[in-house]
């Protein structure tokens, strides 16, 4: 079962009432969304807003979603079209839909080109969380490290990774736990202690 | 946890993954592990708002959403393709069927020719057109209009 299935799966939960569902599907996009709306607004704290609009338009909408297409396809529209009418709001020029329309969303990637939206606060406390998780990446034991950049950078399947370790897919499973566990375990510190924070 | 980070990479069973949403669903740290592993898979990938940036943010819009009415959509009902080949055949045969008859019934002989919904009223015959249909009823054309024909018969008979 693929990401695809899996997001769908969340969305048919949640439109049964499974709010839950709802919110597992919110924590795997918020950053994703995030970004794209700093493509459009400056303020961070703004970003958060209409990203949190957008997620409730999303919710609001669910029923009329049949899965035609990818769950974040249709996220990224709503959040298109909430960014627009919110910088339509403040008066201040909306983006072109020309290029934002269209199927990009299912691979959007701005690298560079992103506008640092980041308070300093933020900024530092990003910086901590991207160093934490790159030091620990580096500490990991080889195995475990080669297991979790083929699976999240990569994006093979357990199956292929298997085959590239020459080791059952079990194996593979428990070390890509083991990786992701280690590293959150070492951000556990830093993300306990802003949670309550807006940034 | 470590079904739960399977669950992530589409990697488990699918009766695996009703049970891990359940799990989920009743376990507020359960979900905290299933964000934080997708924070780490998006810094690695160097993907959206780089982490602190959206922090919080999850547990901001749980507080917001559950002010939210619940969703209770109605079940899509997914035909698979096989059974929509076949209704759809069926429904063109039944078109087929409907699309004959009706050209068969348009273009059956009528009496009162093609007049389509237009109503034809005819005019009171006057009292020597009673008495001739009266004495040459037994040899009008009654199976031309039967139906017409035994009207004029019942009207002639009881007329005063």
């Amino acid at each position: 079962m693929g990401d695809r299935e899996i997001d769908q799966q969340l969305v048919e939960r949640a439109q049964r009432g499974d709010k839950r569902a709802f919110e597992m599907l919110v924590a795997k996009y918020q950053r994703k969304l995030g970004r794209l709306l700093s493509r459009f607004i400056r303020d961070h704290a703004e970003v958060e807003d209409v990203a949190q609009e957008a997620f409730i338009k999303a919710y609001r909408a669910l029923p009329s979603f049949r899965g035609d297409s990818a769950f974040y396809t249709w996220l990224y529209r709503i959040g298109i079209n909430t960014a627009k009418n919110y910088l339509v709001a403040m008066g201040r020029r909306a983006p072109t839909t020309t290029g934002f329309d269209s199927e990009e969303a299912e691979n959007f990637e701005d690298g560079d080109q992103l506008r640092d939206v980041n308070t300093p606060e933020a900024e530092l406390m990003s910086k901590q969380i991207a160093s934490t998780v790159n030091e620990t990446m580096q500490a990991l034991p080889e195995e475990l490290r080669t297991a979790i950049t083929l699976r999240e950078i990569e994006g093979l399947s357990y199956e292929d990774i298997a085959t590239i370790m020459n080791c059952p897919i079990g194996t593979v499973r428990s070390r890509i736990f083991r990786a992701r566990e280690t590293i959150a375990e070492k951000l556990r510190p830093l993300l306990g202690t802003s949670k309550d924070k807006r940034w | 946890m470590e079904r739960i980070s399977a669950l992530m990479d589409g990697e488990l069973e699918a009766g695996d993954i009703l049970v891990e949403f359940g799990r989920i669903k009743s376990d507020e740290g359960l979900l905290q592990k299933w964000e934080t592993y997708h924070l780490i898979g998006d810094v690695l990938r160097k993907e959206g708002i780089v982490a602190a940036g959206f922090h919080g943010f999850g547990d901001r819009f749980r507080e917001t959403l559950a002010k939210e009415p619940t969703i209770l959509a109605p079940r899509l009902v997914t035909v698979p393709p096989k059974a929509r080949l076949y209704a759809l055949s069926a429904a063109a045969s039944v078109a087929g069927v409907a699309a004959v008859a009706w050209l068969a019934f348009m273009n059956q002989p009528t009496s009162q020719g093609t007049g389509g919904d237009s109503v034809v009223v005819a005019p009171k015959p006057d009292a020597s057109v009673k008495e001739y249909l009266f004495a040459h009823h037994v040899v009008a054309p009654i199976a031309a209009v039967p139906s017409l024909a035994q009207y004029v018969h019942n009207v002639n008979l009881r007329d005063p």
